[in-house]
Parts: C-alpha cells; sequence; structure tokens
C-alpha cells in the first residue's frame, strides 16, 4: 500500500495556495511552520512537489535516532521532537523533499531581530542559524487532521490529487464527506473542539 | 469586462495582452486552464514568459513599452488580411476611414524593429484572434494600463474586438481586469473624479438635478467640475492646491511612485487623515487616524471585474474602537454640516446606488443572499444580470455605434542609457495583495515570501554582474537606492527587471518615475531605467536588510502603541 499526493502540472497555476494551505494547518497543529511543499517552476514546467512517500525510503533507513518511521498506511513520517537535526535525511533524498526548519529564537531571549549570518544564496542543508535547534520537516500527509491533506483541498484547479490504494478509505464519497469534515473543523466560526477531538483519535 | 468571467471558459479564443492573471487572479487564472482544456486557444502577449504562457498556442514575447506599435499593426493584420467583419463595421462602427489612416502606416515588417516580434508569428495570431469559433476575448491588466500609452492601448485593444466582431455577442469582447478586489465596486459608486454613482456624469445638469434631490441639497451645492486624481495629489500640493488629504484604506507611501519625493510633499499637508486597519507607512506620517474595520469584520457588496455584484456577511463584530468606512464617512460628513445617517449597509445601498442608478435597480440584497450574484445591467427587479454587454453591436455612444479611435507609438519616458542600463517593469506576486498592509500581516504568507522581496532578472544580466541566486542587490534608479534580493529566471526577458511593489524594504516604488499621462493619470509604473549591482558582503547585507525592516516595524509600532495609553476621564 501506498499513499501519496500527485500533481498534474498542466493544471497548475503557482498560486502557492497548497503551500499556504500546508503551514497553516501544520501550524495549528503546533508543528513546523514551513511548507512542506515547493513550487517548482522553470521555463516550461511549474508544479508542487511534495515527499512521494518511497516504499524503500531512504530517509527512513539513515535516521539514527529512528525519529523517521514508516507507517502502515505508506506514509513516512518525522517525529520533530525525536530529530536531532542531522540533516542526513535531507542529504540521502533524491527528491530534495526534506528540508530543515526550526524556531526562530527572534523575539525572545533578548534578541529582537534576525541577525543572519550566512548568504541566502548557501544551500539550505548548509544554513546555520545561531541559537536555532532545526529539525527535518516533510510531507506527513497530514496525520495531525485524520490525514486529508490540506494541499489537495485548497488547490483551486483540482491539481493535486491524493493517490491512494487502500480498502480501508472507504467510497470516494466517504473520503470526500471526510474531507469536508476536515475542512469544516477549521473553520473558526464554528465550535470545531468535537470535530478536532474525533481528528486526533483517527490519526 | 464586456463579458463574464464564467464566460471566458467558453470563449474559442483568450488573448492575453498585458496580464498576467496567475499572479493578479488566480481565480481568473483558473477559468483560462479550464477553457484551454475546453479547447479554447491561448495566445500570450508579453515580454515575460508568464505562467499562462506553458499552456499557450501561440507567446509572443514582445519589447517592453511597445504596445501601441504591437496592437497597430495586429490591426493592422487584420484589414489587409480580410480579417475585418465589415457588415459589422458597416453597421454597428463609426471612423473607420480616419483610424485607417493612422493604421495604415503600421506592419508587422517596420515594427518589428520596435516590438521585436516575428511577422510571421505576429500575422498568425492575428488570424487565430480573428478567425475564432464562437468568440474571442482580449484580456488586458497593468500590462496596459500602467504605460506612458495607456488609454490609447485601450482605444486600439477595442478597436481590433470591433473591425473583427468578437464583440457584442455571448462570451467575447474586452477583459480589462481590475487591480483590487473592488475597484470596480468603489469606480460604481462614484469613487472617480468625474462621475457620480453609475457613472453619471459630474458636470450633466440633468444628472446633478437628479443627484441634489436625492441628496435633498441645493444643486449649486453640487462641485460643477471633474475632481483631481490620487496620482496628482503630491505636485497640488506643491502648487499650493491641496491642503488637506483624507485617505481611506491605501497605503500611498508604499503604492505611488517616487515615494521619497512623495513623503517630502505629504508633510506639507495641512491636515492628513488616514482610515486604515493596520499601521501603514501613510499613517505613520498622518495627523489623525481612524481605525477601520477588517474584510472580516464588515459585510456589504463587492462589485468583481465583470459587474457582478457579490455579497459579503462579517465573520466576527468589531473590536475596540474600530468603525466601518461607512460609519466612520456619515459621521465626518454630520459634523461638517450634512447630517448623514444609515442604519445598515442594505439601506445605503438600496438609497446610494439602486435608487439613483437604474442599471442597478434589481440588484437587491435578497437576490444576492448566500451565494447569490446580480451582474449589472440588471434595470428591473425581474431581470436576471447581464453577462455580456453590448449584445447585437448595440454600443453605450448615444448613435450606439463604437467609434474607432487610433494613435502613433511614442517610446517611453525614460529610455534605457548608458548609466542605467536596464528597464525597471513592477509586477504583482501571488502571495501579496497591493501595499500588503493585510497580507504582510498574515504569518503564513509571509512564511511564503519575505522582505526585501525579489527582483527578477535574466540569467544573462544576472552573470554580467556576478549575481548568484538569491543574493542581495542594490537596486537603483535617478530616483533613489534599494536593497532587494536576485530571483534569477529564466522567464524573463534580457534588459528587464521585475520587481513587485509591495515590498517595504525593497521598494521599488522608490526608483518608479512619477510620469502619468495625460487622460487617465496613471503612472508609467511598467517602464522606467534602473542599474542593479550585486553587494560585495552578502552576510552584511542581510543583516542590513533584516535591521531596516525591524527598524521600520519598530517605527510603525512606536506610532501604533500611542493608541494603547489607558483612557482615563
Amino acid at each position: 500500500m501506498n499513499r501519496f499526493i500527485a500533481i498534474e502540472p498542466s493544471r497548475c497555476v503557482a498560486c502557492g495556495t497548497c503551500r499556504a494551505a500546508c503551514s497553516a494547518g501544520h501550524k495549528e497543529a503546533g508543528l513546523q511552520d514551513e511548507p512542506r511543499l515547493a513550487l517548482f517552476e522553470s521555463r516550461d514546467v511549474v508544479a508542487s512537489l511534495t515527499c512521494h512517500h518511497c516504499e524503500g525510503a531512504p530517509c527512513f533507513k539513515v535516521c539514527p535516532v529512528n525519529a523517521i518511521r514508516h507507517d502502515l498506511d505508506g506514509c513516512v513520517r518525522v517525529d520533530e521532537k525525536k530529530c536531532i537535526g542531522c540533516k542526513l535525511c535531507a542529504v540521502s533524498c533524491p527528491f530534495g523533499a526534506i528540508h530543515m526548519s526550526g524556531t526562530p529564537v527572534a523575539g525572545v531571549a533578548g534578541i529582537q531581530y534576525n541577525t543572519p549570518t550566512f548568504s541566502a544564496s548557501l544551500s539550505p542543508i548548509l544554513q546555520y542559524e545561531v541559537g536555532v535547534y532545526p529539525c527535518a520537516v516533510k510531507c506527513d500527509l497530514c496525520a495531525y487532521d485524520g490525514c486529508h491533506p490540506h494541499c489537495v483541498d485548497a488547490c483551486i484547479t483540482n491539481a493535486l490529487h491524493l493517490v491512494e490504494e487502500d480498502g480501508d478509505s472507504g467510497t470516494p464519497r466517504e473520503i470526500e464527506d471526510k474531507r469536508a469534515k476536515a475542512l469544516q473543523s477549521s473553520v473558526v466560526m464554528f465550535d470545531n473542539c468535537n470535530d478536532e477531538k474525533e481528528g486526533g483519535e483517527r490519526s | 469586462m464586456s463579458c463574464g468571467v464564467p464566460g471566458m471558459e467558453d470563449a474559442g479564443c483568450i488573448f492575453l495582452f498585458g496580464y498576467n492573471p496567475n499572479t493578479s487572479h488566480p481565480i481568473v487564472a483558473r477559468r483560462i486552464v479550464r477553457a484551454k482544456e475546453k479547447g479554447a486557444k491561448i495566445i500570450v502577449a508579453d515580454p515575460r514568459f508568464i505562467e499562462t504562457s506553458r499552456i499557450a498556442d501561440l507567446y509572443l514575447p514582445l519589447k517592453n513599452g511597445s504596445n501601441i506599435a504591437f496592437l497597430n499593426a495586429f490591426a493592422n493584420v487584420i484589414v489587409k488580411d480580410g480579417l475585418m467583419d465589415e457588415e459589422f463595421v458597416k453597421e454597428h462602427v463609426t471612423g473607420f476611414d480616419e483610424w485607417w489612416k493612422t493604421i495604415e502606416k503600421y506592419t508587422p515588417e517596420n515594427t518589428k524593429e520596435i516590438t521585436g516580434i516575428d511577422p510571421g508569428l505576429l500575422r498568425e495570431a492575428a488570424h487565430m484572434y480573428a478567425t475564432a469559433e464562437p468568440s474571442s476575448i482580449i484580456g488586458w491588466g497593468m500590462g496596459v494600463c500602467q504605460h506612458l500609452q495607456n488609454v490609447e492601448a485601450v482605444h486600439t485593444c477595442a478597436a481590433i474586438a470591433c473591425i473583427t466582431h468578437q464583440i457584442g455577442k455571448p462570451n467575447s469582447g474586452v477583459a480589462p481586469v481590475r487591480g483590487q478586489n473592488n475597484v470596480q465596486g468603489a469606480c460604481d459608486m462614484g469613487a472617480l473624479p468625474n462621475f457620480f454613482p453609475g457613472y453619471q456624469s459630474v458636470t450633466d445638469e440633468k444628472i446633478k438635478e437628479k443627484f441634489a434631490q436625492a441628496w435633498h441639497i441645493p444643486v449649486d451645492k453640487l462641485s460643477d467640475h471633474v475632481g483631481y486624481k490620487v496620482s496628482d495629489i503630491g505636485h497640488l500640493i506643491d502648487d499650493g492646491k491641496l491642503h488637506a488629504f483624507v485617505n481611506m484604506g491605501e497605503d500611498p507611501l508604499q503604492t505611488e511612485p517616487d515615494t521619497d519625493h512623495l513623503t517630502e510633499q505629504l508633510a506639507k499637508l495641512d491636515i492628513f487623515i488616514c482610515l486604515d486597519i493596520f499601521m501603514t507607512q501613510s499613517c505613520a506620517v498622518a495627523d489623525v487616524v481612524l481605525p477601520a474595520t477588517s474584510w472580516g469584520e464588515h459585510e456589504g457588496v463587492f462589485t468583481a471585474c465583470d459587474r457582478t455584484f457579490q455579497y459579503f456577511s462579517a465573520a466576527v463584530p468589531p473590536k475596540g474602537e474600530c468603525k466601518h468606512d461607512w460609519q466612520i464617512i456619515s459621521e465626518i460628513s454630520t459634523r461638517m454640516g450634512y447630517p448623514m445617517h444609515y442604519e445598515n449597509t442594505k439601506q445605503i445601498w438600496d438609497e446610494e446606488c439602486r435608487a439613483v442608478w437604474p442599471a442597478a435597480y434589481g440588484a437587491t440584497y435578497e437576490k444576492m443572499a448566500g451565494v447569490g450574484y446580480a451582474q449589472w445591467p440588471i434595470p428591473t427587479l425581474e431581470h436576471k444580470g447581464s453577462p455580456d454587454l453590448f449584445l447585437g453591436g448595440k454600443f453605450s455612444t448615444p448613435d450606439q455605434k463604437a467609434k474607432l479611435i487610433a494613435h502613433d507609438f511614442e517610446y517611453p519616458s525614460e529610455m534605457p542609457d548608458k548609466e542605467y542600463p536596464l528597464i525597471l517593469c513592477t509586477v504583482r506576486e501571488v502571495g501579496h495583495y497591493s501595499c500588503r498592509s493585510m497580507t504582510g500581516n498574515c504569518k503564513e504568507l509571509s512564511r511564503l515570501a519575505e522582505e526585501p522581496g525579489y527582483a527578477h532578472i535574466n540569467p544573462k544580466d544576472a552573470a554580467a554582474r556576478g549575481i548568484n541566486k538569491e543574493d542581495l542587490i542594490w537596486a537603483y534608479s535617478r530616483r533613489g537606492k534599494i536593497i532587494t534580493r536576485a530571483f534569477i529566471d529564466d522567464r524573463v526577458n534580457e534588459g528587464a527587471v521585475y520587481m513587485t511593489y509591495q515590498w517595504w524594504i525593497g521598494k521599488c516604488n522608490t526608483l518608479t518615475l512619477h510620469h502619468v499621462d495625460t487622460r487617465s493619470h496613471t503612472p508609467e509604473d511598467k517602464f522606467c531605467a534602473i542599474q542593479i549591482e550585486r553587494i560585495d558582503d552578502q552576510v552584511w547585507a542581510e543583516q542590513h536588510a533584516q535591521e531596516l525592516y525591524m527598524k521600520m516595524k519598530m517605527r510603525l509600532s512606536k506610532v501604533a502603541s500611542a493608541q494603547n495609553e489607558p483612557m482615563e476621564d
């Protein structure tokens, strides 16, 4: 069984809504708010790219502290709390789908604003910010929200799809219902405490 | 727009001229993707290989600032190659002979030097546009409007639609999209120097009589002349003609050209009042700031660029001392001697829009309830609204005929030279809106794009200056100098730099030229001469940019903190 996000590049309009939704979803769940999708833009192709959840995931194999697990639903996930920020997974990923992110210290500990000590043209893997404890971030298919990828719901042209082959997820109608429910739980006007609890149990 | 946005899906051909829907209006871009899937031909003419160029059937890389030469040659091909709908022109169009005298001079061959377009490609595009079935749409944005010859280009685009009969039938015609979400609505309601609500002239005696009656005031209380335009404010202050300025929800120190100069000019005002939801650079220099409500706190009606009225409701009640714009206007008006009182937006809508503008009479709140909408002209309660204008070739002129107007080509005001060899073109980016006062305060959007923003540069221009990807660079013109970040982009044409205008530190409007056209007074934001240079010490530059940003934020927050003082009587 495997699950991953696929994209139809001819439909992508490079609006970045998927990245904003990804950031917002993870932030709300208390995870790193770094978007898990990258927008690849060349002259002739534009596409959102994210983790392929490889069958023989090299990131999973190289992690020295078992912070990366290959879950039964086919998804490869990082435990942000366990990660030591060694970057081995990011180096080993064949698609560059893992990168580092950390909570900036600006605004706390007497530091007023970011004081970068490197040029931004430096490779993201080599970038090092004083006082920031980085951890690996990658697509977790929105495990925090019952595995309804927020990017798929957010895409304005339906260019993104959740590809899945499994008996448990039910009919397309049921998947749609689950997504609708997931969406509803992120709408501020409703009392969403109950929905959130349910989502938490499911995952 | 003469057609509806949803109708774009069913056109046979969409010709985008100086318009990048993917960054300005992703929702329109979505329609274009669907149109393509339904079999429409897509033509893109733009100096940049914009997003839609990827799915376009024809891409025409015209040179910056060559619009009129290009459009004239395009029109020339249509006439010379027999693509004109002669019957339609005879019945519904006037001024052809005069127009042709100018257009005749511009051929694809003799304009090639100016436009950089291969004559064969231009011919192919003209044929594709003119012969598409069932209809063609020509869409344009600021790539037309923010040039020296902006109104001229609009005249020519409209003329092209008229002579080919690609207007006056469903899903056809001209699609000038608007720069902001409710610009159309502001214009509809008379926030223009020459019109009352509903595009009714301020100099027409009969119209004045009507509004005097509606507003219960003597007719001589109404201004008898056309007002000023926002881009004139600086000059008017210098000339001593303008002493007070009420600025609603805009940050002119971010969005107007040559902002350093404008800052000096605004300081000379007797009183400067801002209505805003955040402390902006303009608010910071204002004498009075009136806190307004945000989009989630108020309700009202927006008009989309295709004339669709949509009601939107408030999600949460306003916080603190904030008041709705309409409440602020009412209170100011009352204190200035004209009592104004409204209970809610519905009352304003009924009294100030529907009652005085016949074409909007049928647009009731009931029709717009829920996700309902109403598209003007919608003159009666039974009317279903009008996605398409000018059906049957009936135009909104006194004789109901379209009048062709042609113009000769002129070069932009400030051409590149040895000292400033690059062309700066200001553009939009998808994640941030207008002056960024709203989206800049949204964490998720800041995560995707942050200060000092980017200057998009062709790889060759970057290589010639030793600029690497993500390097911080200086960009300077005759007006000023700023720090920005290099985005090396093979979609960008050589010799041009594209910067988005919402960055506070990498503020491209420090560089732009304050030169406006004589008709619409729109600044020439799409063309000025600049130079760029790599900063040698990148780490210093990174820290410097952060420092500048932080200083600005602290300055704004210090001004804003005045409201935090405990209020005791």
